[in-house]
């Protein structure tokens, strides 16, 4: 039995009276992929802000990697989400003044050293290594986000979570990413990811489909 | 340890790495910020430089407007004239380097082609210094042997009809001395010495029968740094026949003049100060609104509070202190133009103008930022990384 990496017990958000997301009880194991998924304003994205420490919780508890976060202050979820979470984003969110190589070193200089033979290491993983000194604006949308994936990679992070991660790319570029994540899962890796795609949800191990912020169906 | 010391040399080439990129690509918003910088330190230095020159300079350019010492007889001596040997020993005590002009004064009566008229025997090097404000037509005297030339009061040379170049025969009853003298130079003083008629001491002791004697002396003595009241009273203490007192309603008001220019530039830097904190405090806060998705996802990938507010420190500073550099050298040049418009002279570097341009324009371009940094502290990575 694999470790359980991520588990949440009620976890409910609240805006005044607007309850995007009410009491998930969710458990994931290292090396699952997990497929969120659901119509508009069914709460997926807060789940996954909730999830990746981007906000915090109205009520309820996330232990991620063996921490307790609900009651955590930013200060501190900043530190955790640095060392266990590596995000992706629909839009790739790179620094549009820093080159792919650094666009990938900054993340290790907020998280503890930097050392380049890594992050072009992790650049070729993700095919870039010919790009690495290219600037966001000259790359591609798939290379764009294949940088923000070898960001998300770079400091060994206990879970990728991905929002909607093909949501901006051609179909050629998706394919490219979807082998990537499926790499990743092969390795081992445990990836939580937001997507409307069911080609994407197809490959992961659970599908959690939410309705008016709850699980609907978890399978 | 020498892993660790590499790392921290890696992170801060990065740093300085992000700083520079990040500054680059904004050259609008970092010019503007530059400049008001600049601007705002330029004039501090210039006023700054010129305030610290200027007790100085303004107390020299003051005594253009005369004498503001008096050596005389004192009243105790009961007489109206001095050794011109005592007033010499006596205008000495005054440190050279605070003496701008002295002169002594002999007068008396004489006649001549057409009237009788006052005649004074002076130092005209002295007297020069003295009364820069004289409007002379013609030329000073400079040779203090010339026994063959004399100036004249502007009202005496019309009653006399005497022009530059004609000849006039002074004569004292008393003595019987007679001599013709070629008129050099016609002064207008406005005041009574326009109705003078003026030679060199020695010539007028001749004339007037006192030779070795002066009725007094004026002197013109820079008041900043002086003592004014101290080296009068050591005047008199060391010559008993001689009054030594300073001139008070020109030397007291030289002070206040200095007093008030002062405190009008203390304004106009601390105006200049705030303009600048605010157009500084406004280009950050739209350069952080730019930014706000960069700063969210700086926060999202790891970076805390303390790290988004070194950076936009820095950045900051780096502007701020590139600003100052430039504003100490166009300020220092700023403050010879206002030298020489408003002195006629240049303005010294002082060091104290380091300090009082940096400290000041330092503090205002981190107060500037207070808010905008607030601003970026504030960003909700969750908030602006959904946003389109």
């Amino acid at each position: 039995m694999k470790k359980t990496v991520l588990e949440t017990k009620g976890l409910t958000k609240r805006y005044g009276s607007v309850t995007p997301l009410d009491s998930i009880d969710m458990q994931v194991r290292e090396g699952e992929w997990v497929a969120i998924m659901g119509p508009s304003g069914s709460g997926k994205t807060t789940m996954l802000n909730l999830l990746s420490l981007l906000d915090s919780p109205t009520e309820g508890e996330y232990i991620l990697d063996g921490v307790a976060t609900a009651t955590l202050a930013e200060k501190e979820r900043v530190a955790v989400r640095r060392e266990k979470i590596g995000l992706v984003f629909q839009q790739f969110h790179l620094v549009s003044y820093l080159t792919a190589l650094e666009n990938v070193m900054l993340a290790q200089y907020y998280h503890s050293m930097i050392d380049k033979d890594d992050a072009m290491e992790a650049l070729e993983r993700v095919g870039l290594g010919h790009r690495t000194d290219h600037l966001p604006s000259q790359l591609s949308g798939g290379e764009q986000q294949r940088v923000c994936i070898a960001r998300a990679l770079i400091n060994q992070p206990a879970i990728i979570m991905a929002d909607e991660p093909t949501g901006n790319l051609d179909e050629a570029n998706e394919g490219v990413v979807l082998e990537l994540f499926k790499e990743l899962h092969r390795e081992g890796r445990t990836i939580i990811m937001v997507t409307h795609n069911p080609e994407l949800a197809d490959f992961a191990d659970r599908v959690v489909r939410l309705h008016h912020g709850r699980i609907e169906k978890d399978a | 340890m020498a892993g660790g010391k590499r790392s921290d040399t890696t992170k801060n080439a990065m740093f300085l790495r992000i700083i520079t990129k990040s500054l680059k690509v904004r050259k609008n918003r970092v010019f503007i910020t530059f400049f008001s910088i600049m601007i705002g330190a330029a004039i501090i230095t210039a006023l700054a430089s010129v305030y610290f020159d200027i007790s100085a300079k303004m107390s020299r350019e003051l005594r253009a407007y005369g004498a503001n010492f008096f050596i005389g007889p004192s009243a105790a001596s009961g007489s109206r004239t001095v050794e011109a040997a005592t007033i010499d020993n006596a205008v000495e005590m005054v440190p050279a380097d605070k003496l701008t002009g002295a002169s002594p004064y002999v007068y008396g009566v004489v006649r001549l082609d057409l009237g009788n008229a006052v005649m004074t025997g002076v130092d005209f090097a002295g007297l020069r210094r003295l009364s820069p404000y004289w409007q002379v037509e013609g030329k000073w005297i400079t040779a203090d042997f010339d026994d063959e030339s004399c100036m004249i009061g502007k009202t005496l040379a019309k009653n006399m009809e005497l022009k530059i170049g004609d000849s006039v025969t002074v004569m004292r009853n008393e003595t019987g001395f007679q001599k013709s003298l070629v008129v050099k130079g016609i002064a207008e003083t406005g005041q009574a010495e326009d109705e003078q008629i003026f030679v060199n001491l020695p010539l007028a002791q001749k004339i007037l029968g006192m030779e070795g004697k002066a009725n007094h002396a004026m002197l013109s003595i820079v008041t900043e740094g002086t003592d004014i009241d101290g080296l009068a009273k050591r005047m008199a203490d060391s010559y008993p026949g001689l009054d030594a007192k300073p001139i008070r309603k020109v030397s007291s008001s030289e002070g206040k003049i200095l007093d008030k220019i002062k405190g009008l530039m203390a304004i106009v830097a601390v105006i200049i100060l705030t303009v600048t904190t605010l157009c500084v405090m406004t280009t950050l806060i739209t350069v952080v609104s730019e930014r706000t998705r960069e700063i969210g996802l700086m926060k999202a990938i790891g970076a805390d509070d303390r790290e988004i507010v070194r950076q936009f420190i820095a950045e900051t500073l780096v502007i701020g202190f590139a600003g100052i550099a430039a504003g100490l050298v166009v300020g220092f040049l700023l403050a010879q133009v206002l030298g020489h418009a408003v002195f006629g002279s240049a303005i010294s570097l002082r060091l104290i103008v380091l300090p009082v341009t940096l400290i000041p324009s330092v503090a205002a371009a981190l107060l500037a930022a207070v808010l905008p940094v607030r601003m970026a502290v504030r960003v909700v990575p969750a908030q602006v990384l959904k946003e389109d």
